[in-house]
Formats: structure tokens, sequence, C-alpha cells
């Protein structure tokens, strides 16, 4: 049995003469939180197509639990929540009878969880799913989702539409008691505050390709800020990479992607100060408009 | 199929406002009988006229909806993804689908048309097709060609709704199916394989039907959410699938025209009455209705097709047998062909002369044609150079008759509409002077002498007359003696006459000269119902003779010289026109050439 829930290897696709994915090679362990970020348009949703088996990459292999998800993807939705970009339930449709719908092509389908979380939500069962609002469509997909009892939950953009309540309660309660129960989450966002006390490990995609998989802690252990009152910098000397560098009132100020406190060291004599990033931050500088790839 | 079924109850459950619709329709139905302006005694007729128009119109209009929506919306719409999302397979996806589109057709079709049903479905069938037995036949029709527009439909959608340059390479498939299937049919036509045909089209839209269900279902699998991909699936699996169909159709096909001469049973033969050579055309064995035409060399045995032929009327050979013309049918006109036949293998040749000709003849030297197209457009042309030479109009006439008297004189026998005492109207075409002369009639179907000056006439006449073949006017007649019956007459190539006279239980082959002078009698062995007589040469002719009760034939051979029955072959019939010395026979085994004077017998077709 693979230690990954998700194993992405050398993935390309293309639209036309589009290239929306680069060779991006990627592996979810069972269990964590995966969180892959990246701006509009970089490819986040074109891999989350592949990786359901909707969509088939020019070059290269996904696999889910060890089987290929293009040739296995109907035995494996049995074990996938799924939570698309787009509603894309159809609109005519009122929510219970998606829920009895879901309820017909699930082997695991709990029944208790689907009828709990949609009262959570708040959500009316006799809507037009087309009716619902943006967030409203989301929580019934979330609610669909979490009854299949999934091994793996692919969430893309899950907060899209959501109001900060919802948010907040879809990363501290829903993905936080998955991520206790054992359950694999694999999500597309760009609420990167949301995810940044969840996430096990994250990855960053720019233009197609992917620029960064780490796992978080050692991500910003070696992302730091290092701030210099004076100009000019010495960066060159310490050893340290810059992802950005930028001025800071009448100073500077970089983000390097190697820290260690003995590089530090050499740098002291510029009175250089140094701080911890948060996941924004290092986002910022991995796949901002300024940032060094 | 759990999962299909689920697919195809939720598709039901979406589009459960159709079956609304459907019965607002039926509803509306029941209004008809009582708008003003319908009596009361046709209230039943308007209502099943309405009911089952709106039931077909309901129909058709919703399986081109469904159709162009069932795959293609979605794809467009992006709303696939939700069923993919799901553990269902490609397969439940498309047929759940498909199984919904279909029940749906079948329910509102069968709404709308109840109240019809109701009023009496005999009515309502006779309405269509005046049999009230084929009440399944016209529901299976209506069905069958709504779920033809369906699939139609589904494709068509689906490769405009994609937007991709695939719709190129579709035209271009398109094309080239719609080519190819012209020239698989095209043979087939020739070939007057009507039932043939009509069943080959049948196979090919079930195969049809069947690769778009089977393409829809690809296209699902492979094609998945992306549109384009979609698109390309479908394009690619139909196309290829129908390019395969067609390559095994277009096999069957070679198979069915290259039938050989031996696997015809002919029921056309002529002979020319010169040289040796003979058309023989006819249906082909194992081949359905196809028909297949031959050039035959009744002394050699040589064979050349020919891709078509209308037989019975068109074909015809010229006087010294070198030349052959026949028309090649093709829908709007006929091309008129040509082969000489003093070659070592005649080759059949266009001449570019099209029409729909109701006549044509040769002249003696084979190098012009006269052709006569309704209403009654006599044409000359000469084949050298394919040119005409000249052409005027005929009063319309049933049919024509005729031949080239020279080269430059056609004379020509038009039936008259309703024969009193004349049965055709006789006239005379100058090709080199360009007129048109009306020189007589003739009372009956003549049969002319061997350089078109006279005619004998026997056909239901007291005596056998001998008229001027030019005017009509009549020369002598020849009463048969003894209270005797005459029941065939012709010239042989000599210019002396032949008859059969049917005497009191016997019958006998009478000899005259051309002026009607009493030659020489041969009796025949026992009586016949009909007699037909051929020309063997030297001589010698061939009596073809029913047997009573029409139980089959024999054909006598007489020495009109020596005034004996030289032979006698049971079962066997000489061709209506066909000339010795070698003559082509009909036998319960098949076609022979039969040399009367030996007695010797050539299979031609049939078994040996």
């Amino acid at each position: 049995m693979s230690e990954y829930a998700i194993e992405v290897s050398n993935v390309t696709v293309r639209y036309g003469r589009v290239l929306a994915v680069d060779r991006v090679t990627l592996a979810v362990p069972r269990g964590s939180v995966y969180a892959l970020l990246g701006r509009n348009g970089a490819g986040k949703s074109s891999l989350v197509r592949c990786l359901l088996g909707q969509r088939q990459p020019e070059s290269g292999t996904i696999r889910a639990f060890g089987e290929d998800v293009w040739t296995h993807r109907a035995a494996l939705m049995q074990r996938m929540g799924v939570v698309s970009e787009e509603a894309d339930a159809p609109p005519e449709m009122t929510v219970d009878q998606l829920v009895r719908f879901c309820s017909e092509l699930y082997a695991r389908w709990d029944q208790n969880e689907v009828d709990e979380r949609l009262k959570r939500f708040e959500v009316s069962r006799s809507s037009r799913f087309g009716a619902l609002s943006k967030g409203q469509k989301k929580q019934v997909l979330l609610a669909l989702a979490l009854a299949t009892s999934p091994d793996l939950l692919v969430l893309d953009d899950p907060t899209l539409g959501l109001d900060v309540v919802a948010r907040k309660s879809l990363f501290d309660e829903v993905i936080a008691e998955l991520a206790d129960r054992g359950i694999t989450v694999f999500l597309t966002t760009h609420d990167l505050a949301g995810i940044e006390t969840l996430a096990d490990r994250v990855a960053i995609m720019k233009n197609g390709a992917l620029v960064l998989e780490e796992d978080l802690d050692a991500l910003k252990a070696r992302f730091r800020r290092i701030r210099f009152a004076a100009k000019p910098v010495a960066l060159q000397e310490s050893a340290l990479r810059t992802a950005l560098v930028r001025n800071w009132g009448n100073g500077a100020e970089a983000i390097v992607t190697n820290y260690d406190d003995v590089a530090f060291e050499r740098l002291r004599s510029t009175n250089a100060e140094v701080s911890a990033l948060s996941l924004e931050d290092i986002f910022i500088a991995v796949a901002g408009e300024g940032a060094q790839s | 199929m759990k999962s299909t079924l689920v697919i195809a109850r939720r598709e039901l459950t979406e589009k459960r406002f159709v079956f609304v619709s459907a019965i607002a329709f039926a509803l509306l139905t029941l209004i008809v009988p009582f708008l003003p302006g319908v009596h009361a005694g046709e209230r039943r007729n308007a209502l099943v006229i309405a009911s089952l128009g709106w039931a077909v119109i309901f129909t058709m209009g919703l399986a081109a909806i469904l159709g162009s929506t069932i795959i293609g919306r979605e794809l467009s719409d992006g709303r696939l993804s939700f069923y993919f999302s799901k553990p269902v397979p490609a397969n439940s996806i498309w047929f759940g689908k498909l199984i919904a589109a279909l029940v749906l057709l079948g329910t509102c079709f069968a709404i709308i048309a109840l109240p019809a049903i109701v009023a009496g479905s005999e009515e309502a069938v006779r309405t269509w097709t005046n049999s009230p037995r084929d009440a399944r036949a016209v529901v299976g029709i209506v069905l069958a060609l709504a779920a033809a527009f369906f699939l139609l439909s589904h494709v068509i959608g689906t490769f405009v709704r994609s937007r991709s340059a695939w719709l190129v390479f579709d035209f271009i498939a398109l094309a080239v199916c719609g080519t190819a299937v012209w020239l698989l049919a095209r043979p087939l036509l020739l070939g007057f394989a009507i039932d043939l045909i009509r069943t080959l089209a049948l196979i090919l839209g079930l195969y049809t039907a069947v690769t778009i269900i089977a393409a829809g279902a690809w296209q699902v699998a492979r094609g998945r959410t992306d549109r384009k991909r979609s698109h390309m699936e479908l394009s690619r699996f139909l196309w290829m699938s129908l390019g395969c169909g067609l390559l095994v159709m277009a096999a069957f096909v070679a198979w069915v025209v290259s039938v050989s001469l031996t696997q015809v049973k002919p029921d056309f033969v002529q002979q020319a009455s010169n040289g040796s050579w003979a058309m023989i055309a006819g249906k082909t064995a194992h081949r359905n209705d196809y028909r297949a035409a031959f050039l035959y060399n009744v002394a050699d045995g040589r064979s050349v097709r020919l891709s078509s032929l209308q037989p019975w009327w068109g074909t015809t050979f010229s006087a010294d047998g070198k030349s052959a013309a026949w028309f090649v049918p093709s829908p709007g006109a006929s091309e008129l062909y040509v082969a000489r036949l003093d070659v070592p293998m005649p080759t059949p040749t266009p001449t570019g002369i099209t029409g729909v000709a109701s006549f044509d003849a040769l002249s003696d030297d084979g190098s012009r044609i006269a052709t006569i197209e309704r209403p009654g457009l006599l044409s000359v042309y000469d084949l050298e150079t394919k040119t005409s030479l000249g052409s005027a109009r005929l009063p319309d006439a049933p049919y024509w008759l005729g031949d080239f008297i020279t080269p430059e004189l056609v004379r020509i026998y038009g039936a008259v509409e309703k024969p009193r005492t004349a049965y055709f109207d006789i006239f005379e075409y100058d090709v080199r002077k360009k007129t048109l002369q009306r020189t007589g009639e003739m009372p009956g179907f003549p049969r002319l002498n061997h350089d078109g000056s006279l005619c004998v006439l026997y056909s239901r006449r007291p005596a056998l007359e001998i008229r001027d073949a030019r005017s009509g006017a009549l020369l002598t007649s020849v009463a048969p003696q003894q209270n005797g019956q005459l029941l065939t007459a012709t010239f042989l190539r000599d210019g002396r006459i032949a008859s059969v006279e049917d005497r009191k239980g016997s019958s006998l082959v009478r000899l005259l000269s051309p002026n009607g002078a009493e030659i020489r009698d041969t009796p025949l062995p026992g009586r016949a119902s009909r007699y037909f007589i051929t020309e063997a040469g030297s001589g010698l002719l061939a009596v073809v003779m029913r047997e009573p009760n029409q139980a089959g034939f024999r054909t006598a051979v007489v020495d009109v010289n020596r005034g004996v029955v030289t032979r006698i072959e049971p079962a066997l019939r000489a061709a209506d026109r066909t000339f010795g010395p070698w003559l082509l026979c009909f036998t319960p085994h098949g076609l022979v050439s039969w040399n009367p004077a030996t007695g010797e017998k050539r299979l031609v077709t049939g078994q040996s």
C-alpha cells in the first residue's frame, strides 16, 4: 500500500497552445492536509481536474491510493469526496433530491452526517440548488462530500463565496476535524491565513510549474524577512539566497529562502533584524510579481 | 447497472416538466373537435389528426432538443463534472442519459397520441397509411425517426458546441462518407438493385445508429469534462467506425458487382440479327435483386461485362451485327453507350448522348442512331462525331417502333393512344432534308421484312396480311386454310414468309412467297397454346411451342425447304430476339446456346 494518498508524476496539461500545467510532480502523504497554492491561472484547477480523473493529462501520471485516477476514476471516487471550484450540481434539483441521488451512489454513505451538516449550515432541503447563494452551494457540496465517508477530500477553492464565519467554520471545524480523524485533505485556496494553521504541507504553482513543495514548518523555518537600516545590503557574503528584495524606509528588506542562524550572524555588523514570515508573505515572495523564481 | 438507472431516474426527474407539457398538448387536442368550422361528423377525425400531428411534431422537436443537449450543453456549461466527481462509470452516465431520453420520447408520444388511440387507432393509422393493420409499423417508424433525430442532434450538438477546429475535419469526413455512400449506391442503382439498396440502407442506418450510441459512450468515457476532447473523441470514433462500416459495405458491393455471367439468371436476351453477339441481362445468384448485363458471343463464349443495361428497351444492334448500343441509366437522364463488336474484345464507350429515350435504333452500319424522348422528340446522331444530325417533333405516343430504312431515312411507327382502325401512325424522317412526313397508318402490329419495304400483320386478324410498310396499304391477304387459325407469322431473311396455323387438332408451318403465294406446308408434331418462330439459317426454323395449360415449352426444328421437322427439343425455348445458327435458349437448367442443325447445346449460365 502506497504511503501517499496522491502521487502526481511529471504531469503536463495543455489547452491548445497554452501550457496550463508544466511537468508537475508532487506527493500527498496519507492523513495530511495538503494545500496547493497559486495565483489565478497558475494551473491549480487544471491539476485538480486531472487528479479527479476528469481530464487526461498530456503526459505524466496521477495516482490516488496507488491506482491510476484516469483508469480507475469511478472506483476511486468511492473513496474521495469532492467539492469542486464551480458549484456544478444540476440547478433544477432540490437539495433533498441531491442528497437522495448521491446516497444511491456511495457504498459508505452517512445520512446522519449530511443531515447534521445541512442543519448546521441552515440550508433548506427543499430549495433548488440553483436558487442557493454561492456560499450555500459550497456548503451543500461540502455536506455531500463529507457524507461519503471519504479517505481523501479534495476541495478546489472551497472558501470561494463563503462569508467570514462560514470560512472560519470550514477551517477550524471541518478540516481540523478531518485532520484529526486521519483523513487526507487536498485543497486549493486563496485563503492562506485560514490554512496556515492546518496545512501540513504546501505546494505553490506559478505559471503552470510547481515552484515549491514542502512541509509548512520547514518552509516557515527557512523563509525569513531580514531588514537593514541602511543600504547597501551585503547578502552575498552571508550565503543567504533572496526571494525578494525591496526598499524599506531608508533601508532595505529582503526575504531569504535558506535562513540559518550561522549565516545571519555574519550580517550582525549591518544592524540587520530578522523576523518570521506568514504563509501569505512566503506566497507573495514566491509567487508574487517581484519574486525571483 | 444500478448507477445507470440512478442517472436515468435523475434525468427524468430533472425533465419531468416535459411530461407536463405533453399532457397539456394532449388536453389541447381535445379542444380541436369543438373549434368553429369542424363539422359534427368530422370531430373524431379532427381529434385524431390533431392528436397524431401534435404527437409527431412534439416528439421530433423534443428529440432534437434532447439530442443537442444530452451531453453538449452540460459540457459547454461545465456541469458534466458533477457526474464525474461521483463513483459513476462513464458508460452509466451516457446510457443513463440515453435511456432517460428514449423513455421521455416514447412516453410523450404516447401521452399526446392517447386521444387519437382512444378515439380509434384504426382511424388514426388510416389517416396516414390507408391500412389499419400497420398501426404498430407507423408508431415504430415515428419512434425510430425520433431516435434517429435524437442521435443526429447529439452529434451535431457536440460538434457545434465544442467550437473546435475538429469541425473542419467533420465536414471533410461527412463529405467523404457521403461520397462513399453515393459511390457504393451507384453501381447498385445501375444494377436496378432497389431491394438490395433498401436493405443496405436499413443496415447502414442501424449501423450508424449503433455507431453513434457507441461513439457517445466512447466520447463520454474518453472526453469526460473536456469539451474539445469530447468532440475529438466523438469524431474519431464516429468517422473511423463509419469508415470501417463503409469499407465492409464496399467489399460487399464489390462482391455483388463482380458477378460472372454464369451467375446471371437471364430474363432478357437479345441477339444481333447478324454476327454472333448478344446482350444478356438478368438478376444474379445470391445478390437479391441486383441485375447484371453482359455482351456475349454465342460462337466462342467471349463475354464483356456492361456496367448497366436498361432491359426491354433501349438496347439495339446494327443490322450488320458490328455495333451495339444501349442506355446506361442515371438519375435524370440516361447515357447512350456503344460498342464495336468486330474487334477481339468490345469496349463499352459512352457517347455523351443523354436523355430518357423511349426508343432507339442503329443504322445498318452502326454509324448513326435514332432516339425518341418523350413526348415525341426524334433525334438522329452521328456516333463517330457525336453530333446531332437533326431532330423532329412527333406526336406523343404510348410507344414507338421503327428503324433506319437507309442511313438517311428513319421510319417510325407511333402507337395510337386509343386504337380504332389504326394501331400505329407511320412517319418517315429524312435526315438530309431534316423533314418529318406522315406516310400512313398501320392497323396492327407490323413485322417488317429485311429491307423494311413490306410487313406482315397477323395478330387478331382472320387472315395474314401483307402490307406496304411505308404506307400501311394492304397488298394481299392470305386466309388460313380449312378454317384454321393464324397464330404467328414472320418474314424470313430471304424475303419469304413463315406462319403457323392451327387446323382442328393439328398445327403446321406455312411457307409463303413475299407476295403471299403458297410454297409449302410442314406439319408440326402435336398442338400448342402459343407459337413463336425464330430463324436459324440454312432454311431452318426453330418453332417454339408452348404446351397447353402452360406446362412448358418444346421447340421443333423445321426445315422449310424440305418441309420436314428434323428435331424436337423438349423443355427448350428460344429467346424472343435470337437468330441462328446458334440460338440462345432458355432451359430449366439455365440459358444455353443451341445449334438447331446439330442439336448441340452449350451452357451459358445456370447449372450444367
